[in-house]
């Protein structure tokens, strides 16, 4: 059971509560900008007259959470996908990967962090509501558990279907995420991505990475194998070579320091080196 | 004394070069004090729409992927045992061992954090390419700095601890062939986790394995570029006989690479779209040509492929469009679904511009004290400052000389 | 009444009721209904000894005049989820809480009709229950309110 949001576009005025909820909640220095940034973690936009939040959409297996270097983000067990500013390196490849575009970064200090929606998870371990749902005045976002979030979009788009677009927006995109979306509109002309795969992206490294232990025993063994059989065909090439000419070894290709002390002093390495 | 008699002394000419090392080197200095006092925004043109640019394309994509040679060479020498190519080992895991230094110190300009690069050790990550990239890009850099120390030891005389490093190069050299083999082709890796964002043109899930091959054929043709570059530096002449067969590794290779990729944009569709070019259609036909049509159709002729001209203008190509394809990928191939255009910042350009110089500097030096060349006289410890003295190292070769 | 007047009353109560029950619920569904507002209940300041009447703040016609945007006060210079609870005189006076638009120029200023905000009786609440429970502010500790 993990919490999740769902927002109902088409009961959103546009009064920009959420943002403000959000600011306050976080800490966050104001003012509201028009796009989310690393200050501004969410936004009423306004595209074609519609009003559409932008918030990070919580997946259920996060794009973020796989890629991070050092683990800075993480899946909470509640739901919510939270940050550690204190291990970020500042790689910035969550940003990078992220199919949604959500986190964003302080290019402006010295010392920079990444900055995106938590969903209050503070608050959700009170047992309280995530600070967006609860001051929304509408009820066009909501909070609870994702799974009756889910129901509750269908039972909406079934009740009135010609009210909604029969498209519940983030229960298979990236694999399902946990903040939900229903519209009265197309959603790519909300300015959502549409074309993101329907299941969870991290798959996409973990089948190479999950690879690697055994690739490295059978690489392994096969180039000390390569040495073992190239090796032999050397030591008789030299044996052949030292009978023919009766010298000590040689044909090790060592480089020598060429000055008199050193010419002296040269050895041969014992593998040819 | 004053400064120019003292770089009289030591031989130091304030020609060309030396110049513009120095300005490179200044406005370097300049940038690193805003990069680090007032952040990325003012230093880069990057955003949140376009996190990666210049320093990661070239730095670290290009940097470690051209460094390859190092571990083709090693591998050729001590798995393969064909030892005739030991002379072009040393100058060679130099430049490896120095690109990767670069890259470190490149990562400590495109991190928001770079005193936190060592935070990889104690939190793990292995769901994420990049935790593995930086462990093995560390494990790497160590096995390069242990397969060269025996020439410091070499240098310095010290002819047991050479010995006791001499007796663990095998083991090293297979360690460095595999880390090798996974970071370059991890950084192919790394792009795998943006099917929606990598245009079809290089998006693919055999981005590990072109990344992998085009760093085998970059590193060979990085090693031919050197031995040019060091022969017109130092004197030395260029080892044809040597050359010529790895020129031949890269050839497979490139041509293997270029067969891959012609598959699989006909497969993905991708292939289709070159009929109506737009910007990233160019880009891919210019990068394919020089990368990969260009070279391959020069080396495969005897004549080029034997001239030292032909090998260096082909493997310059080779270089060139290893450089803009993992540049389209990471910047032009990104750059559609991040709805803005990005051009690096002349401070930015400074920065990889710098790097580079530094290396360059860091393997003259090295060649300078080091004996990283068979034939350079390298002078005694007694006596700092003179140049090498080739005639006097020729005289030593010869058998007249005494022991 | 007698027991007749009772039933007719009662009866015609019913029809009447449920008459109106379908006629809305057949209204509500066949127009484009707007989302349902529900703003935070009336605030009713708790008043300092010196206070000429208790204060109401009524979200509604706030909300009219802000254009339905919660930004405008939100949440600065007042907070949503924890409010800070002191609203004083010396605070408005130099500008800040109520006093960044009750000052003369874009609203009428605290300073003047005292009649304004200290109603002699509180006015009935501004909109339905809902989220969050707007608490009752406590007196303050100085400065009158």
């Amino acid at each position: 059971m993990s919490v999740g949001l769902l927002f109902d576009q088409t009961r959103c005025i546009g009064c920009g509560a959420c943002s403000a909820a959000c600011k306050e909640q976080n800490d966050l220095p104001l003012p509201i900008e028009e796009r989310t940034t690393a200050y501004t973690w969410t936004i009423v936009a306004k595209e074609d007259g519609a009003n559409i939040r932008r918030l990070c959409f919580h997946c259920l297996e996060p794009t973020c959470v796989s890629v991070c270097p050092v683990a800075a983000l993480t899946r909470t067990p509640e739901g919510p996908v939270v940050y550690d500013s204190k291990k970020c390196i500042g790689c910035r490849y969550c940003i990078m990967a992220c199919p949604f575009g959500v986190p964003k970064y302080q290019w402006d200090q010295a010392v920079p962090v990444v900055g995106k929606c938590v969903m209050c998870i503070d608050r959700v371990r009170e047992g309280k509501a995530a600070a967006c749902a609860t001051v929304c005045p509408t009820g066009a976002t909501m909070f609870g558990d994702r799974d009756a979030l889910a129901r509750e979009a269908r039972a909406r788009i079934v009740k009135e279907p010609d009210r909604y677009v029969d498209h519940i927006y983030g229960l298979t995109e990236a694999g399902g995420t946990g903040v939900l979306v229903i519209a009265g509109v197309p959603f790519a002309s909300l300015g959502m991505k549409t074309d993101l795969p329907q299941q969870p992206l991290p798959m996409l490294t973990w089948q190479v990475l999950s690879k690697i232990p055994s690739f490295v025993l059978v690489w392994g063994v096969f180039l000390l194998g390569l040495h073992w059989i190239t090796g032999r065909r050397d030591e008789v090439r030299e044996a052949e070579i030292a009978g023919d000419e009766g010298r000590e070894g040689g044909g090790d290709g060592m480089i020598r320091v060429v000055d008199e002390g050193a010419r002296r002093s040269g050895g041969r390495g014992e593998d040819g080196r | 004394m004053s400064v120019r008699a003292a770089a009289r002394r030591a031989e130091f000419r304030f020609g060309f070069y030396e110049s513009l090392f120095g300005i490179v080197v200044a406005l370097f200095a300049l940038v690193s004090f805003v990069r680090y006092t007032r952040g990325l925004g003012a230093t880069t043109n990057l955003s949140d729409e376009f996190p990666w640019g210049l320093w990661v394309g070239f730095d670290v994509l290009c940097g470690v992927g051209l460094a390859a040679g190092a571990f083709t060479l090693t591998a050729i020498v001590n798995i393969f045992n064909l030892r005739r190519f030991e002379p072009i080992v040393r100058p060679t895991v130099l430049t490896g061992f120095l690109g990767y230094v670069l890259v470190s110190v490149g990562l400590m300009f495109d991190l928001g954090q770079p005193w936190r690069i060592w935070h990889a050790l104690i939190y793990w990550n292995p769901h994420s390419v990049m935790f593995e990239v930086a462990w093995c890009v560390m494990l790497y850099t160590a096995v390069l700095a242990l397969e060269f120390v025996p020439v410091v030891f070499e240098r310095l005389r010290l002819e047991r601890p050479r010995r006791i490093f001499k007796m663990v190069s095998t083991p090293l050299v297979v360690a460095g062939v595999i880390l090798s083999t996974l970071h370059q082709s991890s950084l192919g890796s790394l792009y795998l986790i943006v099917p929606s964002k990598l245009h079809p043109l290089w998006y693919t899930p055999m981005l590990p394995y072109l990344f992998l091959i085009s760093a085998i054929a970059g590193g060979i043709a990085m090693t031919v570029l050197e031995s040019y570059l060091s022969k017109r530096a130092f004197g030395r002449h260029l080892e044809m006989d040597l050359l010529e067969p790895l020129a031949r590794g890269m050839v497979v290779a490139l041509g293997v690479y270029g067969l891959l990729r012609i598959v699989i944009l006909s497969r993905n569709g991708a292939l289709a779209g070159l009929a109506h070019p737009g910007y990233e259609e160019g880009m891919f036909m210019i990068e394919f040509a020089i990368g990969v049509l260009v070279p391959v159709g020069l080396l495969i002729i005897d004549r080029v492929r034997t001239s030292p001209s032909g090998l260096i203008a082909a493997s310059l190509c080779a270089v060139m469009g290893f450089v803009m394809n993992r540049l389209n990928i990471s910047v032009t191939g990104m750059e559609r679904a991040s709805g803005v255009r990005y051009l690096p910042s002349w401070m930015e350009i400074t920065v990889s511009l710098g790097l580079v110089a530094l290396g360059f500097a860091a393997f003259a030096l090295a060649v300078r004290y080091l004996p990283i060349f068979p034939e350079a006289a390298v002078r005694p410890v007694t006596q700092p400052g003179a140049l090498p003295d080739r005639a006097r190292a020729r005289a030593a070769l010869s058998p007249e000389s005494e022991t | 009444m007698d027991r007749s007047a009772v039933r007719w009353f009662r009866r015609s109560t019913a029809v009447a009721v449920s008459v109106a029950a379908i006629a809305g619920a057949v209204l509500v569904a066949a127009s484009d209904k707007p989302p349902e507002i529900r703003l935070p209940r009336a605030i009713v300041y708790a008043r300092a000894k010196d206070s000429p009447g208790p204060v109401v703040f009524s979200h509604g016609t706030h909300v009219a005049i802000a254009g339905n945007k919660c930004t405008g006060c939100h949440p600065a210079p007042f907070r949503m989820l924890k409010p800070v609870g002191r609203m004083t005189h010396d605070d408005m006076n130099a500008g800040r809480s109520c006093g960044v638009c009750h000052d003369g120029k874009s609203a009428t200023s605290v300073q003047d009709d005292c009649e304004h905000c200290h109603k002699a009786a509180p006015p009935q609440g501004g909109g339905a229950a809902a989220a969050p429970a707007a608490p009752t502010v406590p007196a303050p500790r100085g400065g009158g309110s």
